[in-house]
Formats: structure tokens, sequence, C-alpha cells
């Protein structure tokens, strides 16, 4: 009885971890769904260069030791800078008629940027600053560990500006007419061209941001993350639905509980096939993405 | 106005306008009648810059259109009323007419307010929308949207395309009360038409196309209007 009181509060300590961790997730999330939204393509590159941003401010704070907080921002600026190249060198001169086209040059972006990473850092992790990892919250049994607090809050703050970008602002006018209605759109006197470059800029920040407190919570940069957050970030876009923002922010949350519990309950290397059966129960259930009605089938 | 000169727009190979010439004066409405098919919405796109020509000219108070971007059209003075509408069915009634004063929304943001309300004295039922989204009003009322947030750009010139495709019989009286009031404002109004009856009695000069011309170029009474209704469904009969 005991026993299963304490694997209980672990299970419970895992879950709120993972929900603290998940707030990456949902900006990977964001990014992909909102460039999707607008151009109705996906950007196979987004989680690569949100990493190679928050590499970009370790870069810069080899050369000059800088407090971690400008470590991040520096993060967030190079992710804007990435985001606009990666608009130019895969959307802006491509032909967008075609679909596989622009999807290749992204995945082609996405291996370019991994190989670049690998080569300046002879593929030796990089150890990336973090706030507060020497507090911890007590609540009783449960402890918040501080340094995912921090990535949490930060992943808040950020992604509530982006909500206030989108909703409340003449730039977020035009990106949610483009995305829902481009034709119309144009005749409004919105640039089609404007609009994407600066949706790109926008969740080149955002990934820079993602980029940053991913590096802050795992406490190194790998290579080896590029991967798993793309995969990540393209599932909880689908499980969000395509497009959708609030979709994606809580599709994160509940990918990063989900797989930590199951990491607790079955062990590490077992943990991203649950993650990937949860994939395929949206697929069959809710196609659309959690706020979309269910599937009808007869 | 409006001269449009030898205007000639393709998709791919096949040539949907072949050469079309007319002109929309100002203070008036104009009307454009065909068949399906005939390339009337094609011209509107022309015209709104949707759509580039393969060749000709269209001069709007002197300033040559052909190869500008649909915002430069939208600040000279031009708005496009939309084929089906193409409300922004996810944004609410305010933000789609807002959204229509894109271009204007940076400097001149009061005027921009007053505008609106403007609009909700015109357009009442919108009023009582405001929150709503677009995509959850009806084939009417979506209508009355499009028009507003095309009047939020100030045009001089207000394109419309079938703006009572669609609609109830009322709902396609309204339509045209309101292209009578907007006239009677001051906008010049360059009208396509599917319903010939209802455009004849608003139109002050009307012209006809046909696979991609202009066949006629006059006023109504100058046509017998069971000849014009014979040709704006159905195409001029080879021997006629």
């Amino acid at each position: 009885m005991e026993d299963f009181l304490f694997d209980l509060i672990d299970l419970v300590q895992s879950i709120a971890d993972g929900l603290l961790f998940g707030t990456t997730y949902a900006m990977i999330g964001i990014g992909f769904t909102l460039i999707f939204g607008v151009m109705d393509k996906l950007n196979m590159s987004y989680a690569a260069a949100a990493i190679a941003g928050a590499y970009a401010s370790v870069a810069a704070f080899a050369l000059v030791p800088l407090p971690a907080p400008v470590v991040f921002f520096v993060a967030a600026v190079a992710g804007g800078v990435f985001g606009y190249v990666i608009y130019l060198l895969c959307f802006r001169f491509i032909p967008l008629a075609s679909p596989l086209a622009t999807l290749m040059a992204t995945v082609g972006m996405l291996l370019l940027i991994d190989e670049i990473v690998v080569h300046e850092t002879d593929g030796m992790p990089q150890p990336y600053p973090a706030l507060f990892d020497d507090v911890m919250i007590e609540f009783g049994p449960f402890g918040l560990r501080g340094d995912l607090m921090f990535v949490f809050l930060v992943s808040v703050v950020a992604m509530g500006l982006l909500l206030y970008l989108i909703y409340r602002t003449r730039l977020g006018i035009a990106t949610r007419a483009v995305s829902q209605q481009p034709v119309a759109a144009q005749l409004c006197g919105i640039g089609l061209e404007r609009t994407n470059a600066m949706t790109f800029v926008i969740t080149g920040v955002l990934g820079g941001v993602a980029g940053a407190m991913i590096g802050a919570a795992v406490g190194v940069l790998s290579p080896l993350l590029t991967l798993p957050f793309t995969v990540k970030g393209l599932i909880v876009t689908v499980i969000g639905g395509l497009g959708s923002i609030p979709g994606a922010i809580v599709a994160g949350l509940l990918v990063g509980a989900f797989e930590n519990a199951f990491q607790f309950l079955r062990g590490v290397t077992e943990r991203d096939m649950y993650v990937m059966l949860l994939l395929f129960v949206f697929l069959f259930l809710r196609p659309g993405g959690i706020f979309s009605r269910p599937a009808g089938r007869d | 106005m409006l001269e449009v000169r030898d205007i000639a727009t393709s998709y791919g190979k096949i040539e949907a306008l072949r050469g079309v010439d007319l002109s929309v004066a100002d203070g008036r409405i104009t009307c454009l009648l065909g068949p399906n098919g005939a390339g009337k919405t094609t011209l509107m796109m022309t015209i709104a810059g949707i759509l580039n020509p393969t060749r000709g000219s269209i001069r709007f108070d002197g300033a040559e259109l052909v190869g500008q971007t649909p915002s430069r059209v939208v600040e000279h003075g031009i708005a496009l009323v939309p084929e089906n509408r193409l409300v922004f069915p996810d944004m609410n009634v305010r933000e789609n007419l807002i959204a229509g004063a894109y271009r204007r929304l940076g400097k001149e943001r009061a005027a921009v307010d007053r505008d609106l309300e403007r609009m909700f004295e015109r357009f009442p039922r919108l009023r009582e929308r405001t929150q709503q989204n677009a995509g959850t009003l009806s084939g009417g009322e979506q209508q009355m949207l499009a028009v507003a947030r095309a009047l939020m750009a100030r045009p001089r010139l207000l394109l419309m395309d079938e703006p009572s495709l669609g609609l109830a019989p009322l709902m396609v009286e309204e339509i045209f009360r309101i292209i009578r009031d907007l006239h009677g404002d001051g906008t010049s109004i360059f009208l396509v038409e599917q319903n010939a009856h209802m455009a004849l009695q608003v139109a002050h000069h009307f012209f006809l196309l046909e696979q991609g011309r202009v066949t006629f170029d006059g006023t109504p009474g100058e046509l017998a209007e069971d000849e014009v209704i014979q040709r704006a469904y159905l195409g001029s009969r080879p021997d006629g």
C-alpha cells in the first residue's frame, strides 16, 4: 500500500514536470501550425532552426561572457534572423505551386542546419546556461524544479505575446486574413509576400525562445535534439489541429505530460512508442485536432 | 474614370479574355452581363490586380493599373466585392471590417473607427453580429459584410461581382437597394450580374460579354430586355 502511494506521488510529480517542459513542445507546435496556416506549407526545418538559434546564442556567449537572460535574448533574435533566411531560401524563390518543392527544400534545410552544427561543434554537446536550477519549490511530497518553472514562465509569456500579436494588432489581422482567405486578403490591400515573410520572422523569434528554453531545461545543446523536437512538434501540430494556435498549446502540454508519465511507468526507451501511439489514436478519432468534432465514420 | 483597353487574360493555354474594351464613367452604375464562362469574374480579378493580363491596358483616372499589386489598386481607390463574398470565416464581423481598411489602419485609425460606425448605421444587421464569426452568418449577411468590408477602403469605384448570387428574393431586393443607396452617396459602381432583369433596372450603361469579348455597349433602352436576357444567359445564337 505504501509502495503504491509513493508510486502515485512519483507519477504525479512526473506529469507535473512534463507539463512544465511541454510548453517547449507547444512553442515548436505553434511555429509549425502558424506557417502552415498562412502558406499551407510545412516548414520541416523549424525545430532545427529553433535549436540553431540557441546554438547561436552559445556562440555569442563564448565570445563575450553574457548573463543568462541576455543569452536567451540573443537566441530569440538569432531565431528571427534564421526564420527570414529560411523564408528566402525555401519559399520566396521556390515555386510555391509545387507542394513537394518547398517541402523538400525545408527537409534539405533541416539537414543542412544539423550538418553545420555538427561541423562547428565537432558533434560535442554544448553546456547551456540555466536559471534557478538550484531552486526547488516544495508542496508537501511534491517539488517543482526552479529551472523548469522558469522555462514554463518564459514560454507562457512568449506565447502570450504571440497571441496578443495575432489577435490584437494590425499584423495579426494580416496574418489571420491571409491564412483564412488569401484572395480576399489581397483585395483588402494586404500584401501576401510581406505577410508571409513577417510570419517567418515572428515564428522564428518564438522558435529561438523555444530553443533557448530547451537548452535551459535539458542543460545541454546537442544535434541529437533536432529530430525528436521536429517529430514532437509535428505531432503537437496534428493533435492540436493544423492551423490552430490554442490547439497547439493544449497539445504541447498534453504530449509533455503524457511522455513523462510513460517515461515513469515504462522507462525512457519505451516512452516515445506511446507518444506515437497517441498520434495514431488522434488521427483515428480526431483527425482534425483536439478542438474539432469527432471523426464522422459510418 | 476606368478605361479597359484590349485586355487579354489567360489561364495557362485557355484564353478567358480575348481583347476586352470597355469604360466605366464617373458617378454611374455600369453593368456587365453575360453567360457563365464569358470571363466576367476574370475581368474583375484582372482589374483588381489578382490576375495579370497578357496584353492590354487598364487606366484609372489616368494611372495605369496593369502590373500593379492588388494593394496598389486598392490605394488608387478601387475595391472589389468578390464573387461568393469570400469573408474571413474565423474572424468576427468587426475584424472583417477592420481588415477592409487595412491600408488605412496605421495613420487614419480615428477615421477608420468613424467609418466602422457608419457601416453599422448603414447595415444594422451587422451591428447585431459584431462579435460573431463571419462564417456563422447567413448568405445575405455575408454579402452585406463583403460590401461593407470593401467600402471600408473608401473606394471611389466599387466593383461588385454577382452580389445577388444564391440569395433569397427579398435579400436580392435588399442588395439592389444598397447599390442604389451607394450610388446616391456618390460611389461609382461597376456591377457584374447574372440577374439581368434587376441589373437593367439600376444600370445607366451596360456591356454584354460573350466568350471573352464585349459584344454590346449601350444603355438599357437600346436593346429589348428579352434579347439581353437571352444573350446574358445563353449567349448569341450563331445565326443571330
